[in-house]
């Protein structure tokens, strides 16, 4: 896993914890100085761990992302560098991770009765997404499903409401586009409803009471929010309130990237690590 | 060649007949035909969109301009004007055709305003070459319904000041 401006104290904890679960074997990218100086203070042996020299954080994220370009890692990480410069050099057209659908990030937490791994997103990337994009968004997240075991993974596409709204919501018109191309096989093996409120999502009972039935009530796999500042609310509620871990990753790429914020516990850059080293 | 003329005139009965008349004696046809009141209520604006050859059309505006009700008239092709207009359209919508709905009504920067098992309605106001192009994009997905209001339009820049023909208040009559 080749990480970008590695020289940053909880990448380099998470780091360590990942190397002891043996789940990557890193290649740091940035300023060896203070990776080197970083590690001392925590007591990690980097001594079988390749560093590459980078004069900046935006050359360590060109860098991180030419050694996945070019095969010599199959994962890449964000340490400490801006996260549209990281999104820069994952797109970059000569030696970017381009994938051929738009980038989104896709939290993973477990379901409120711990029983199941649930999908979030897109809590990070798409700020205020188009339909076409909650497409994308759809079909990346349901990808990544498939890849953790869910064959067919229900979709609920939240709302405020359980009905369309216009044109007051236009969320909630989005949303029952989606089902209803969800519901043709338009977006992939999947089982999509929408609009439904974060409670009938996530409580079948909830939605009995308002009498919406659905197949996705209460047994949702995916999560879908309609814009960045609903995804990252739950993401921290779910986090500060619900006192959950979670993990993140951006998909879209060719690879998966691992972007994590500054504030995410050390037990959540580890999870997203390995959620990283699980998909590549 | 295609004229927008801004004609103000009086807010009374019969006024839309006389101008009319006046194309129609030209053989010109009206393309578009918008009216409503101005910001003051005794003058009418109307923004008629003709085509025409320019000799044709310098004829018919002064015949306009001859009638008693007709304030003025501007062919604002000589000037720089804004113009809008609203189209309300009902496309029907497939599964597989949502996203290129969607895109395009995006793309237009339409408003969604309805929708039903089988259309979408959309909303755009806009310039003419706008509604235009999303008409043009739409079309092969299938319209079931639509309507254009005709150009609305004024002048740029400042109003020129104008002297005050109207004798009387009057109630809207157009």
């Amino acid at each position: 896993m080749a990480v970008a401006a590695a020289g940053e104290p909880a990448v380099i904890a998470a780091l360590s914890n990942a190397m002891d679960e043996r789940l990557v074997r890193p290649v740091l990218v940035g300023a060896g100085d203070r990776i080197r100086e970083i590690a001392d203070q925590q007591g990690v042996d980097l001594a079988d761990v390749e560093l590459v020299e980078a004069p900046d954080p935006v050359a360590a994220a060109a860098i991180a992302v030419k050694l996945v370009h070019e095969g010599e890692a199959e994962l890449v990480m964000k340490g400490l560098v801006r996260t549209k410069d990281f999104l820069r050099a994952v797109l970059n057209q000569e030696f970017g991770m381009r994938g051929g659908r738009p980038l989104s990030q896709v939290a993973l937490f477990e379901s409120p009765d711990r029983s199941r791994l649930m999908l979030l997103t897109d809590s990070g990337i798409n700020i205020h997404p188009r339909f076409s994009r909650k497409v994308a968004i759809i079909k990346n997240a349901v990808q990544l499903a498939q890849a953790l075991g869910m064959a067919e993974p229900k979709v609920a596409v939240v709302a405020a409401v359980e009905t369309v709204e216009l044109p007051t919501m236009p969320a909630s018109l989005d949303a029952e586009m989606l089902r209803r191309m969800g519901e043709a096989g338009e977006l992939g093996r999947c089982v999509v409803d929408g609009p439904l409120a974060m409670d009938n999502a996530l409580d079948a009972h909830t939605a009995d009471l308002k009498g919406r039935s659905s197949p996705v009530a209460g047994h949702a796999d995916i999560i879908v929010v309609p814009e960045i500042e609903t995804g990252n609310a739950v993401y921290k509620t779910i986090r500060y309130i619900a006192g959950r871990e979670l993990a993140s990753i951006v998909v879209g790429a060719a690879s998966p990237a691992v972007v994590t914020s500054r504030s995410d516990s050390t037990n959540t850059k580890l999870y997203s690590i390995a959620l990283g080293a699980l998909l590549s | 060649m295609k004229h927008t003329l801004s004609c103000l005139v009086k807010n009374q009965r019969g006024v839309l007949a006389q101008v009319s008349e006046a194309f129609a004696s030209q053989g010109i046809n009206i393309e578009s035909l918008a009216v409503g009141e101005t910001e003051d209520t005794r003058v009418s604006r109307a923004t008629i969109v003709v085509v025409g050859d320019e000799q044709t059309v310098s004829e018919t505006e002064r015949q306009c301009e001859a009638l008693d009700v007709v304030i003025e008239l501007e062919d604002l092709a000589s000037e720089e004007f804004y113009a809008r207009e609203l189209l309300l359209i009902k496309v029907r919508v497939e599964p597989d055709t949502i996203n290129r709905v969607m895109q395009v009504a995006e793309l237009f920067q339409a408003r969604v305003i309805g929708m039903s098992d089988e259309t979408i309605t959309l909303e755009l106001a806009g310039e003419h070459r706008a509604i235009d192009g999303l008409l043009k994009m739409v079309r092969p997905l299938g319209i079931v319904a639509l309507a254009r209001s005709g150009q609305i339009a004024v002048p740029a820049g400042d109003e020129k000041p104008r002297e005050d023909h109207i004798d009387a208040p009057t109630s809207a009559h157009i």
